[in-house]
């Protein structure tokens, strides 16, 4: 186990593993430290310079090394400038101060700072109502700029990185997490960072523009309105919108999504999926989606879509209401409960599938889930299943992929993989294509090679 | 006086091979791979006093073994992207006696065991790159370079890497960036680079002055070294005097020798024969110190002059007479930070355009007296917040020009005050 260590955050004693971070140690602790450039997900870089609290350590005797002490405590020896809470990392004994006076003027600072660049342009921001920035402005920022208007800055507003993104330049604030989002968790180093000093803003590097298949994150972690979607942007405001926790089936993965629907006069008044969004599940997909979960949705405004039940009747196809259909579905299982057999796609969600099968036992009945996807058989036996935590992947650990490129046909774990690099996986590979998975991995596993060689490509 | 650094102005050609071995070159580097133990190197530089004279100040022998020992390979980067204005002594270094810096270099990967070092030379200084090059080969004919030196089984590389013109490249974790082939931007420290340096190992970054001390030191002993300067500063310093003085130039002096020295026997004394108003001791990094006779009387070591509330720095002495107003002097420092600003950080990205405006509009005549008070507090503000020294240093001029010279700046902003 890891060891422990205690420190103070705001008078409060909490204990944390070893090697967290303040600003992790003070959230464990119910202490929100504002943040900008910090995410959980990626590695520190300290660049915001919002996360300033004043951090002490115990005192060491330089002759001894021993700990000094003053009326029976040990003496706090405090750094004299304000320090990053998401570049420092915990210590025996440290006492952290996230609200005293000087921390609060450090942010109150950096706030002021970051807003003489914004545009202040909220009431027509696509992130208004759910933007860091705005949130943290209200909380720490000053209430009346001493930044002349007239001098702010004035960049483009519409810049399209690639066919699914749009920046804003004068919203950026510069905290890299895109750029180190597409480096350090989707693995394609597609965004960077161009000029310096106040001139620095996004670019894609790539052509075709912003060429990842994991591009919609960015907008969900950019802490303001400078990444929109293409798909979404100018299409509604966040308090319009009603959230639905609803399942990606667009994959084997099954990613947990939000989709936030609202009604709308275009659509006849009908309830319409404005947007999608990942819903976190450690297990799953982490707070990930990819852009083929994201946006392709829009299948469900297809006029052909089938979205009321039809019950057949003298062989025709007749509109029924729920309850006229379930009522209708239930006699016809009770009577017929020897030959009842469901028959079931592998695109349903795994807690659908469940369900349907509970119903089918309840009954007496035989479900047949078809499961072409995601492997079938063999997959059932020793694969990815349900009760399978893809966050808890690590180091050591080694991942057999079996006839899949996981790229093309599950994004997310490919994504999962790519972040385990480091430390590195030993990664097998039974695949009788070149994919994607090729360059960390050399071994073509013996079993995939016997079952090829008797005309079996996939397994 | 003889030189030590500058010895090619008391020695015809010692840029060449054959007069630098004649005058004893390369001995101290021999003595040291072959007699000495790396630790010793070491102890011998630490016993010296010698600091670093990239600006820091930092003790060199102490910052060598502070390297990490279990952790594989070492290098040594020397720092010779000389940047900050007002400075310009590595070059005349690099141009007049590169062999006794290479031997610095070379000394020093032999004390922390590294077997390539690399020098990062400021993009301007390509013909400077290309000049080193040809010593490190004609260093590597001589067998001074290479594998199984003298006979023993230490080898060691030495390459010269050309930076884009980045005055952001001559902070040490930004150079190490970009000697990676990265953006040049600062990392966060610590780690330091002893610990954690190029590609993640443990690195040593000198400036070109400091190695060029260490050959000498070693051939002549730290008590030697010592017995120059003053206690607090060991051995001599490049002056690089620029400013309104009748003769600018590079000085190699003791440390220890007065404002009044440098300024009046070695610079000539002051354009017209004005009077001395300021002094940038650090260049544009620096603080402006208000100059009286007790100043000009105050010797230039690293603790005297931060008793004017200054730092040597790189010991860049701009001088400054009462021609000049510090409102220009900041306008003049401040646009070079906000153009020379990384971006990463937003304190100084933010800072620096805010302050820009600011002191552009006192100067311009536009501003007010809350333009000044504003521009003080902007600065004060981003002190102790910034993620490397520039965005800190940006703010040096800026606040001692206000407190030190306020009649100057309200004179800036009186028509509308």
């Amino acid at each position: 186990m890891t060891k422990q260590v205690s420190l103070t955050i705001n008078g409060k004693q909490i204990t944390v593993p070893d090697g967290t971070l303040v600003v992790d140690a003070a959230k464990m602790a119910g202490i929100d430290i504002p943040v900008f450039c910090h995410h959980p997900k990626l590695e520190p870089v300290g660049m915001c310079r919002m996360c300033l609290v004043e951090i002490g350590r115990p005192m060491l005797d330089r002759n001894t090394g021993q700990v000094v002490m003053e009326n029976g405590q040990p003496k706090i020896q405090f750094m004299p400038k304000l320090e990053t809470a998401c570049t420092n990392r915990v210590s025996e004994g440290m006492v952290v101060m996230t609200v005293s006076d000087n921390a609060k003027e450090g942010q109150r600072g950096t706030v002021e700072l970051l807003l003489t660049s914004h545009p202040l342009d909220c009431p027509i921001c696509d992130k208004g109502g759910e933007c860091p920035l705005q949130n943290l402005t209200m909380q720490f920022g000053p209430g009346k700029s001493r930044f002349l208007y007239d001098e702010k800055l004035h960049l483009e507003k519409q810049v399209p990185l690639g066919e699914l993104i749009w920046l804003d330049r004068e919203r950026c604030i510069q905290c890299a997490r895109c750029i180190r989002f597409q480096d350090e968790i989707a693995g394609e180093a597609v965004l960077g960072f161009d000029e310096r000093g106040r001139n620095t803003q996004i670019i894609s590097l790539s052509d075709p523009g912003f060429d990842s298949v994991f591009s919609g994150n960015t907008t969900d972690i950019c802490p303001v309105g400078a990444l929109t979607t293409a798909d979404f942007r100018f299409g509604a405001r966040p308090w319009e919108l009603k959230a639905q926790a609803s399942i990606c089936t667009q994959c084997p993965v099954g990613c947990n999504t939000t989709l936030n629907t609202r009604r709308e006069a275009k659509a006849g008044g009908e309830i319409v999926v404005k947007r999608v969004m990942p819903r976190q599940n450690e297990e799953v997909n982490e707070i990930w989606l990819c852009d083929k979960g994201r946006f392709a949705y829009h299948y469900t405004e297809n006029k052909k879509r089938l979205t009321r039940p039809l019950v057949r009747k003298d062989d025709k196809l007749a509109r029924a209401s729920w309850d006229a259909a379930a009522k209708f579905a239930a006699e016809k299982f009770s009577a017929n409960k020897k030959d009842f057999v469901v028959l079931a796609s592998g695109r349903l969600a795994n807690e659908d599938l469940f369900n349907l099968k509970s119903l089918a036992d309840t009954v007496g009945g035989r479900a047949i889930l078809y499961s072409d996807m995601g492997g079938g058989g063999l997959t059932r036996l020793a694969g990815v299943g349900a009760g399978t935590n893809i966050g808890a992947m690590g180091a050591g650990d080694a991942i057999l992929v079996v006839a899949s490129d996981l790229y093309e046909e599950a994004p997310i774990w490919w994504c999962a993989r790519q972040t385990s690099r480091r430390p590195r996986r030993d990664v097998d590979r039974c695949q009788p294509a070149p994919d994607q998975t090729g360059p960390l991995c050399e071994v073509r596993h013996p079993l995939c090679l016997r079952r090829r060689s008797k005309n079996h490509p996939r397994l | 006086m003889t030189h030590i650094l500058l010895r090619h102005r008391d020695i015809p050609d010692i840029n060449t091979l054959n007069v630098y071995k004649k005058n004893g070159g390369f001995a101290a580097f021999k003595k040291a791979v072959t007699k000495m133990k790396p630790a010793e190197v070491t102890e011998v530089v630490k016993n010296s006093g010698l600091r670093g004279r990239g600006g820091a100040g930092f003790p060199t022998g102490m910052k060598w073994a502070f390297i990490d020992k279990n952790n594989w390979p070492h290098y040594v980067v020397a720092n010779a992207d000389e940047s900050e204005p007002g400075t310009f002594k590595d070059r005349e270094i690099m141009e007049g006696n590169p062999f006794q810096f290479l031997e610095g270099v070379a000394i020093a990967s032999y004390a922390i065991g590294a077997n390539a070092a690399y020098v990062y030379l400021r993009g301007e200084f390509w013909e400077l790159a290309a000049f080193l090059d040809e010593k490190i080969a004609e260093m590597e004919e001589a067998g001074y370079l290479g594998e199984d030196l003298f006979g023993t089984d230490y080898s060691l590389k030495i390459y010269t890497h050309l930076g884009a013109g980045a005055y952001i490249c001559g902070e040490e974790t930004a150079l190490l960036e970009s000697l990676e082939g990265k953006r040049g931007q600062p990392r966060v420290r610590p780690p330091f680079p002893p610990s954690y340096g190029l590609y993640g190992k443990p690195t040593i970054v000198n400036n070109v002055e400091t190695l060029t001390n260490v050959p000498l030191i070693l051939a002549n002993g730290a008590d030697w070294y010592k017995s120059m300067g003053t206690v607090d500063s060991a051995g001599v310093k490049i002056f690089s005097l620029s400013g309104r003085v009748r003769k600018p130039g590079n000085y190699e002096l003791p440390f220890g020798t007065t404002f009044r020295q440098l300024i009046y026997e070695y610079g000539m004394g002051i354009q017209e024969g004005r009077p001395v108003k300021a002094i940038m001791p650090a260049g544009a990094s620096s603080s402006l110190i208000a100059v009286d006779d007790k100043v000009l009387d105050t010797p230039m070591d690293y603790a005297a002059v931060r008793t004017l509330g200054a730092d040597l720095g790189s010991a860049s002495v701009i001088v400054l007479d009462d021609t000049v107003s510090m409102d220009w002097v900041v306008n003049k420092t401040i646009h070079f930070f906000k153009h020379e600003s990384c971006g990463k950080c937003t304190t100084c990205r933010e800072g620096n355009y805010w302050m820009r405006n600011l002191t552009e509009r006192i100067h311009s005549g536009k501003g007010t007296g809350a333009d000044v008070d504003l521009l003080l507090n902007v600065a004060k503000q981003m002190q102790g917040k910034c993620l490397c020294a520039l965005g800190e240093f940006s703010t040096m001029a800026v606040v001692t020009g206000i407190e030190r010279f306020p009649q100057d700046f309200k004179q800036a902003v009186r028509s509308n005050s």
